[in-house]
């Protein structure tokens, strides 16, 4: 079993009636509120996707490690990393592969719907851009003057999304003068954005 | 720590429980209070002390019961760590059992001062990773120096050789920055010496020898004179070290700039940093971090419901999202935007615990009236996470109407903070 299957599978224990009242068992026994039950489930899968050791009995794992952290929760100042920052390092948009998605979304859903199926979203940085162009698209905020609006010979229709990439940290998309490779770069972005919004819109519908 | 001088009680209530299907085998007593918990690891067992009632045993989790028997002795006694080895070998069936008493013979001096106590209660301080670097050096000395008081065979050895390593590595990296001077000076002396006799016990002489040479060079200081003063007249402070946007007329600012600013809750990231936010208009939040390294951070914001608003990366200090105008949003910075944004739950959880332990160092310091202050935080933030009885507590310490034990003296480290 992968890392991420591992963890996939303590996910699914947890949301299973006998993984809640584990968790909620676990808060009981530190005497801690249950509307901490979220949280704690959420530290126990994070453990599991740091896992060095291979996860044979996600079940037992899981409940192993439940006590470990409802006793982190007791504890001041105990929110600590579980992994080194070097994961993160590719969370950029040069992470991700050229990727194929539709050239028009219509977001018709409600935001937070739309918010909420973009909660997971990897990389990061499509995440982000997603999210921004969620909000430009549905409640029309000013935008700062410095953010790059689609001009001439762009579609309007990627305000929404050029925001988004830009307030993702996708800076280098703009340069002076545009070249082919800050185009390219700014295509690939968009695309991939634009992708993670129709894949949300498809979940919410 | 002894098996004829336990740590606990012997009139102290405890619950022995066995619960295979969860793993757990533990010690059950006080329940924590609103301070939450200072965690000390012996051999084959995991002790949780209170905060607020310093030295109270919470809990001891067996980890290891065929290695806990010294530990389980000195803690519980050789009669109750007897009945943990029953349970533990199978001689008792799983469950929740009251474990034996025996006729108390009269009340035995609090805790609060035992060598355990102090060891737990100064890792807790070295856990916050915003202590200051000679704090964090005088923490680990007299970290070193209480564990070399609890004596052999409980399994806090190597903790506390690394503090004493550690510490004589910082206090050489500080230099002359640690503000120190007469008892204070002497006792961090005579800790420096209890340190380095945990480090040529260990053989790392030349070690020891430093912290020893550190140690003597506070003797006889005085305290230096505070720089506040001195830098208040210093040319180099300007008003436009100030907020600028602060300092600009109201006129120039625009009506629809929303007037409440949120906190910027940075409790999760891995370094010592602090953070905060304003509107760059109606709904364009900037974050600001001061100190913040050279890695990927993640400003991002999330409604009550944990529906995320947005996730934008932190880049020179600073981080720039748009929100939905009005949208009440809480805040925070992470390295891990993977993980979701803590709960407000857990935030009013981390946040009680916080001041909870800041509480108890105002106590310690004898200082009373912010111990009452962060005490009156505390039971607002256990009502926000729904426990309404650790607010009463900490309301009723606030109130002086129950007080928390803590050591009789304050350890150099709350001096220093």
């Amino acid at each position: 079993m992968t890392t991420t299957d591992a963890a996939e599978a303590v996910a699914a224990w947890l949301a299973t009636p006998e993984g809640r009242a584990r968790v909620v068992g676990a808060l009981d026994r530190r005497r801690l509120p249950a509307s901490l039950a979220d949280d704690l489930a959420s530290d126990v899968v994070v453990a599991a996707l740091g896992a060095t050791e291979p996860i044979e009995e996600p079940p037992a794992w899981a409940t192993t490690v439940l006590v470990r952290r409802s006793i982190d929760l007791a504890r001041a100042r105990a929110r600590r990393p579980v992994v080194s920052l070097d994961e993160w390092a590719d969370a950029g948009f040069e992470a991700i592969d050229d990727a194929a998605g539709p050239d028009h979304v219509e977001l018709e859903a409600p935001g937070d719907d739309v918010r909420r199926a973009l909660a997971a979203v990897q990389p990061v940085a499509v995440r982000s851009a997603a999210l921004t162009a969620v909000t430009v698209a549905l409640d029309d905020p000013a935008l700062p003057t410095d953010c790059p609006q689609p001009g001439a010979g762009a579609s309007a229709s990627d305000a929404p999304l050029w925001a988004g990439v830009w307030f993702a940290g996708g800076w280098d998309c703009w340069t002076e003068p545009d070249t082919d490779a800050t185009r390219k770069r700014r295509s690939r972005a968009v695309s991939r954005a634009r992708a993670a919004l129709a894949e949300a819109l498809g979940a919410t519908s | 720590m002894r098996d004829d001088d336990p740590f606990v009680d012997v009139d102290e209530q405890l619950v022995l429980e066995r619960d295979d299907a969860l793993g757990v085998f533990e010690v059950r007593g006080w329940s924590p209070g609103p301070a939450g918990i200072a965690p000390l690891h012996l051999r084959g067992v995991a002790v949780e002390l209170d905060v607020a009632e310093a030295g109270a045993l919470a809990a001891a989790v067996v980890t290891d019961p065929a290695r806990a028997t010294r530990a389980l002795a000195a803690l519980l006694g050789r009669g109750r760590a007897s009945a943990v080895a029953s349970a533990a070998n199978g001689l008792l069936p799983p469950g929740t059992d009251r474990m034996s008493q025996r006729r108390p013979r009269g009340r035995r001096l609090s805790n609060a001062d035992h060598p355990a106590t102090r060891l737990a209660l100064l890792q807790l301080e070295l856990d916050d990773v915003s202590l200051a670097p000679p704090a964090r050096a005088v923490a680990l000395v007299e970290a070193a120096a209480a564990g070399l008081l609890l004596g052999r065979g409980l399994g806090v050895g190597g903790a506390v050789r690394h503090h004493a390593a550690a510490a004589a590595e910082l206090l050489e990296a500080v230099g002359d920055d640690i503000d120190i001077a007469g008892p204070d000076a002497t006792e961090l002396a005579a800790a420096c010496r209890a340190a380095a006799a945990v480090l040529d016990e260990a053989g790392d002489t030349e070690r020891a020898g430093r912290l020893r040479r550190r140690g003597s060079s506070f003797t006889n200081r005085t305290r230096r004179r505070p720089a506040l003063a001195a830098a208040m007249a210093s040319p180099d402070v300007r008003p436009e070290q100030f907020d600028a946007a602060a300092a600009r007329p109201a006129r120039a600012r625009l009506a629809a700039v929303p007037s409440e600013v949120p906190v910027v809750d940075v409790g999760g990231l891995p370094a010592p940093v602090t953070a905060r936010a304003r509107w760059r208009g109606a709904a364009e939040l900037e974050v600001l971090v001061a100190d913040a390294p050279d890695a990927v951070w993640w400003a991002r914001a999330v409604r009550e419901d944990g529906t995320p608003l947005a996730v934008v990366p932190v880049s020179h200090g600073r981080a720039r999202m748009l929100l939905p105008p009005g949208a009440a949003a809480a805040v925070d910075v992470t390295h891990r935007p993977d993980v979701p944004a803590p709960s407000p739950a857990r935030r009013a959880t981390e946040a009680a615990l916080r001041a909870g332990v800041d509480a108890c160092r105002a106590h310690r310091a004898g200082d009373g009236w912010s111990a009452a202050d962060l005490w009156r935080r505390c039971a607002v933030s256990w009502e926000t996470a729904g426990d309404d009885t650790r607010a009463g507590l900490a309301a009723a310490y606030a109130d002086g109407a129950a007080l928390p034990t803590q050591p009789s003296r304050p350890f150099l480290v709350d001096r220093l903070r």
